[in-house]
């Protein structure tokens, strides 16, 4: 068989000289764009940060998703800590495919995504459904997220607390609170008022006392680190802990008060028509 | 409205209701006038005393947009 380009044969490609020189010299551009990029980048977010938060694995995220939704009989909280293996000093946490406390991204992020989605599906089986719905949905997921942090980051200013609470921890346990939100609007398709109120009302708490329980070792560093600071702060602390706990609450009310709006159109516009129906 | 321009609107809002706060007329007769020295942040200071110190950072920061701003009406002492 003739073949039109015989110069760029795989077999005859390593005798080639100038094609051993074109592929090293495109290797190397490659190599100098790829760094340029991640160079760039690393200027506003810090990537080897971000891989560790998507560090995950399915196992950890089954598993997080049931302690999200039923936290109550966990006991161990604290996250494990990495330690370097020549010298045994730590240097960090280990990433969540290692330690079910550790904070993840991943989770947040499909959750947030899935929340999006859901809502556009439960307005269309509303017939209620239209693009904007979409957008202005995954606006308001994302202002709340910000909303929550800012709040959570000045709370520490004022009370003093160490800036080790990281952004994008932070980030993570306010985006949380999308699995509890996803399981009441799953519930919420077919289900009476009160399954789904109910539902509401259990995700919510779970979520609290997840985030009571996680925050703890961010808010309240260590028991005997803690009497340095006086036992004035650490009763504002614990304030501080529940009030962000309780915030849930309110902040899930928010997400999913426009589907709520849609059931009672949904009521007054298919139930007026059939009532009239002869 | 879609909420992240109500956000930005709220920090926007907030931010400058801080920043017209006058030192003088307001703050000091309130007793929330940044008197103490800045220096090394004590552990154990009080809540007010850290919002004090947010409110004068804010103030300070955004003084400079304020000048730019008011640049026909800027008095002697700032310049």
């Amino acid at each position: 068989m003739a073949q039109p380009y015989e110069g760029f044969d795989l077999n005859t490609i390593h005798n080639n000289q100038a094609a051993q020189l074109g592929l090293q010299f495109a290797g190397t551009a490659v190599h100098a764009g790829h760094e340029y990029v991640e160079k760039n980048i690393n200027q506003y977010i810090n990537v080897s940060m971000l891989r560790h938060y998507f560090n995950v694995s399915n196992s950890y995220v089954l598993k997080k998703i049931q302690l999200l939704l039923f936290p109550f009989g966990r006991k161990h909280w604290a996250r494990l800590v990495q330690r370097s293996e020549h010298t045994g000093h730590t240097t960090g946490y280990k990433p969540p495919r290692e330690d079910l406390n550790s904070p993840d991204l991943y989770i947040p992020v499909m959750a947030l995504i899935t929340y999006v989605l859901l809502v556009g599906i439960v307005s269309g089986t509303k017939h209620m459904f239209h693009p904007e719905i979409l957008g202005l949905t995954a606006s308001k997921a994302i202002a709340v997220v910000l909303f929550e942090v800012v709040l959570i980051k000045l709370g520490c200013y004022l009370l003093n607390i160490s800036a080790e609470a990281q952004f994008l921890d932070l980030i993570c346990y306010c985006g949380y609170k999308f699995i509890g939100i996803i399981a009441t609007l799953l519930v919420g398709v077919k289900s009476p008022s009160w399954a789904t109120w109910s539902v509401f009302f259990y995700t919510n708490i779970a979520v609290g006392f997840f985030l009571l329980r996680s925050l703890r070792h961010i808010v309240l560093p260590d028991t005997s680190a803690a009497t340095a600071t006086g036992l004035h702060h650490r009763k504002h602390r614990i304030y501080f802990l529940f009030i962000v706990a309780a915030l849930q609450l309110v902040f899930s009310w928010i997400l999913l008060s426009n589907t709520w709006g849609l059931t009672d159109a949904h009521a007054t516009a298919t139930s007026a028509p059939l009532r009239s129906r002869p | 409205m879609f909420a992240l321009g109500l956000l930005f609107y709220l920090g926007l809002l907030l931010l400058n209701a801080v920043a017209i706060l006058n030192e003088q007329r307001f703050l000091a007769r309130i007793g929330w006038s940044s008197g103490q020295a800045t220096g090394f942040p004590d552990p154990n200071q009080s809540i007010k005393a850290r919002l004090v110190n947010l409110i004068s950072a804010v103030r300070t920061l955004l003084r400079h947009r304020d000048i730019c701003l008011n640049y026909k009406h800027v008095p002697s002492t700032l310049l």
